[in-house]
């Protein structure tokens, strides 16, 4: 990633006439560069410069169980980075003292981009987000004002904020840096869409491409494999959890079912599937889209009512390109990692 | 400029490290900084009186009564923000408060205060605001003072982002559960959801005088009445829990739309 992430060694200048060198380390600024052909951000950071030590903070934060009311979860318990963060193995996230939460948690990359955080959208800001698990009861019931007490308590703490002050701006923009900064577009597929690539796809993967684009496309768009739209994929309701989607938030009957279109990148690294964890696996995603759709209200338009015709070979083979989205520079990168510091 | 010497000669030769040095440098306070201020506009306090009624009574904690519904409650919470303060003058020139947000929290007293400051000298002859937040706040992430979630966060909902712009808690005897409590925590920012009210309040024939020396004071009153009664009359037996924007908190937002009326200034 450090190809990406340019450390920008001209900040010491820039500070250079008023700070002590020290600090001037530490607060160097990072330089993103976002690839070609990619839509602008939503989120650009141009009110939350970013800095590496702004970045390190909200590593630590993300990391760290204090943001829980007894210490026992932080964000990665749920986003978890051989997962592209997301939680592996778990249906639906779980939180302190064993409480089970009624949503799957999805994988952390590119949220520059997402209008509006969760399932529903109800969040509307990446630098809010991290208020919504916060203070939820069943992830880690702990509340914003009790979270900054702790961490004003903190030397470790008051290390890392350096000379800002410990307080809900910081702590949050310093988040959604981290969160931000988790870029994902160095996939296979990424490196055979450049021009001049060194990479192509094998036959099979060729053959789901062209499946996908035909049709997956129009809602898992390229290049980010979302259009984040709220859009309803015919799942049958789970009764134990009766969730409504978007009509959560909104309360119109129109939004009943619909969620938030997932991206598809690093998808084989993310199962279980779909907003409650419902399918284990690929496969059954893939034969799930083939059958007739179980729940009619609200089906999306680009939907087949009786389900995809797609032969057994076609299913592998759009399987097989969905592989091609996994990105190993995404969980491998050190950047991401648990700064072990507690 | 102390250090502009060290570290021309660490890059020297370089002419990008000059250009970064003089933008670096030109940033310096001290350098920009030389013009004298202007003497300011001579500014006084004002302070905002709400106080809470219910009709011409003043409002009580955990005290029974009967609204004008017929129904028999209690308060026990009633918390509003308001925002986008701005006063006129009796020449029409208008101050406008600059991060003009606060949280009304009405405790046991049932009197809460604003003070007002760096209000221009003047008499002031009415003044408008609004109850909520506007939606700029509500969609641009981390906010401070008294939007910031660690002063207000029984105010702000965290999963369906937004601030509660009014929150009347209590119990009432037509509500069907065991606990008979009610909850109007009534928010929604923008669209078809908005429940953000403005207030154009006129001080009659009087005027508000802010002096250097002198601070007047601007009463209003806040009738809880309102809330549940017009245009829309609620009924407890089928609206307790309002938790959510949506049209039931809408039709609250309409019901408190002339909720706070302007009673007294009195100037000292
Ligand atoms: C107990 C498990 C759990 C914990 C702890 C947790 N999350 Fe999540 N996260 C989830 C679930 C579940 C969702 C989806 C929730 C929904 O849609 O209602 C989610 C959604 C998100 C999203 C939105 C992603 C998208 O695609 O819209 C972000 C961002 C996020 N979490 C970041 C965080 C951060 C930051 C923390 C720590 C402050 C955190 N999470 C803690 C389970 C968790
Ligand atoms: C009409 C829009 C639409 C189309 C077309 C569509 N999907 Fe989806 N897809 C969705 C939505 C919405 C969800 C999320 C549903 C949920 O969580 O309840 C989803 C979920 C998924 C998931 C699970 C993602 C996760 O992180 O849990 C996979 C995998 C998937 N789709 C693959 C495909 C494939 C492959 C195709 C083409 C054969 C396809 N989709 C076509 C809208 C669509």
């Amino acid at each position: 990633m450090k190809h990406f992430f340019i450390i920008a060694s001209f900040a010491a200048l820039f500070f250079g006439c008023k700070v002590d060198p020290k600090i001037v380390v530490a607060n160097s600024p990072i330089q993103e560069v976002l690839p070609d052909g990619w839509p602008k951000p939503v989120y650009t950071f141009s009110n939350n410069p970013l800095s590496e030590a702004k970045f390190q903070l909200g590593r630590a934060l993300f990391y760290d169980p204090i943001l829980s009311i007894d210490s026992t979860v932080s964000c990665a318990s749920c986003h978890q980075d051989f997962a592209a963060f997301a939680n592996a193995g778990h249906q639906l996230s779980h939180g302190i003292k064993e409480l089970n939460g009624n949503r799957n948690a999805p994988p952390l990359f590119n949220l520059n981009w997402h209008p509006y955080f969760m399932h529903d959208g109800g969040i509307n800001h990446i630098e809010v987000q991290p208020l919504g698990p916060i203070s939820n009861t069943v992830e880690m019931g702990e509340n914003i004002g009790h979270v900054i007490t702790k961490l004003q308590r903190s030397a470790r703490y008051r290390n890392l904020f350096g000379s800002d002050e410990i307080n809900s701006q910081n702590m949050l923009k310093a988040m959604a840096q981290f969160m931000g900064m988790l870029y994902s577009y160095n996939s296979k597929y990424d490196q055979v869409k450049k021009s001049g690539a060194q990479q192509s796809f094998t036959g099979s993967e060729f053959h789901g491409y062209q499946l996908f684009l035909t049709n997956c496309n129009g809602c898992h768009k390229e290049p980010l494999f979302s259009d984040f739209q709220f859009r309803s994929n015919g799942l049958k309701v789970n009764p134990a959890l009766n969730d409504s989607g978007r009509a959560h938030i909104t309360g119109l009957s129109t939004d009943k079912f619909k969620f938030k279109t997932p991206s598809l990148r690093n998808i084989a690294l993310t199962a279980p599937y779909m907003h409650d964890g419902r399918f284990e696996n690929l496969d059954s995603v893939l034969n799930y889209y083939t059958r007739a759709f179980e729940n009619t209200q609200n089906l999306d338009a680009q939907l087949p009512a009786g389900g995809f015709q797609f032969s057994a070979t076609d299913k592998k083979d759009i399987i097989n390109f969905l592989k091609t989205l996994s990105d190993t520079a995404l969980i491998n990168n050190a950047r991401f990692k648990d700064p072990k510091h507690f | 400029m102390i250090s502009k010497r060290p570290i021309h000669l660490l890059f020297k030769g370089t002419s990008l490290c000059l250009l970064l040095i003089l933008m670096a440098c030109k940033k310096d306070p001290v350098n920009t900084n030389t013009d004298p201020t202007p003497t300011p506009e001579a500014t006084g306090k004002l302070n905002l009186e709400f106080q809470a009624k219910v009709d011409t009574a003043r409002l009580a904690f955990n005290k029974l009564y009967i609204n004008l519904n017929g129904d028999s409650l209690m308060v026990t919470k009633f918390n509003y923000f308001i925002s986008n303060i701005v006063l006129t003058k009796s020449d029409n020139s208008v101050y406008s408060e600059s991060e003009s947000y606060h949280l009304v929290r009405h405790t046991s007293a049932t009197s809460f205060t604003l003070p007002l400051s760096n209000v221009p000298v003047g008499n002031y002859k009415s003044i408008s605001f609004m109850l909520g937040v506007d939606s700029t706040r509500n969609v641009s992430g981390t906010q401070s003072g008294d939007l910031d979630p660690v002063n207000v966060s029984d105010m702000f909902w965290s999963w369906n982002t937004g601030y509660i712009f009014l929150k009347l808690e209590g119990t009432a005897g037509n509500v069907p559960t065991s606990d008979k409590k009610f909850q109007f925590h009534i928010g929604g920012y923008g669209g078809i959801n908005k429940t953000q009210r403005r207030f154009n309040l006129s001080f009659g024939s009087a005027t508000a005088n802010v002096k250097e020396t002198a601070t007047p004071l601007v009463q209003l009153n806040v009738d809880v009445n309102e809330v549940f009664t017009k245009p829309y009359k609620l009924d407890f037996k089928t609206q307790y829990n309002i938790l959510n924007q949506g049209t039931t908190a809408k039709m609250v937002a309409d019901n408190y739309a002339d909720m706070i009326r302007f009673n007294l200034v009195q100037n000292n």
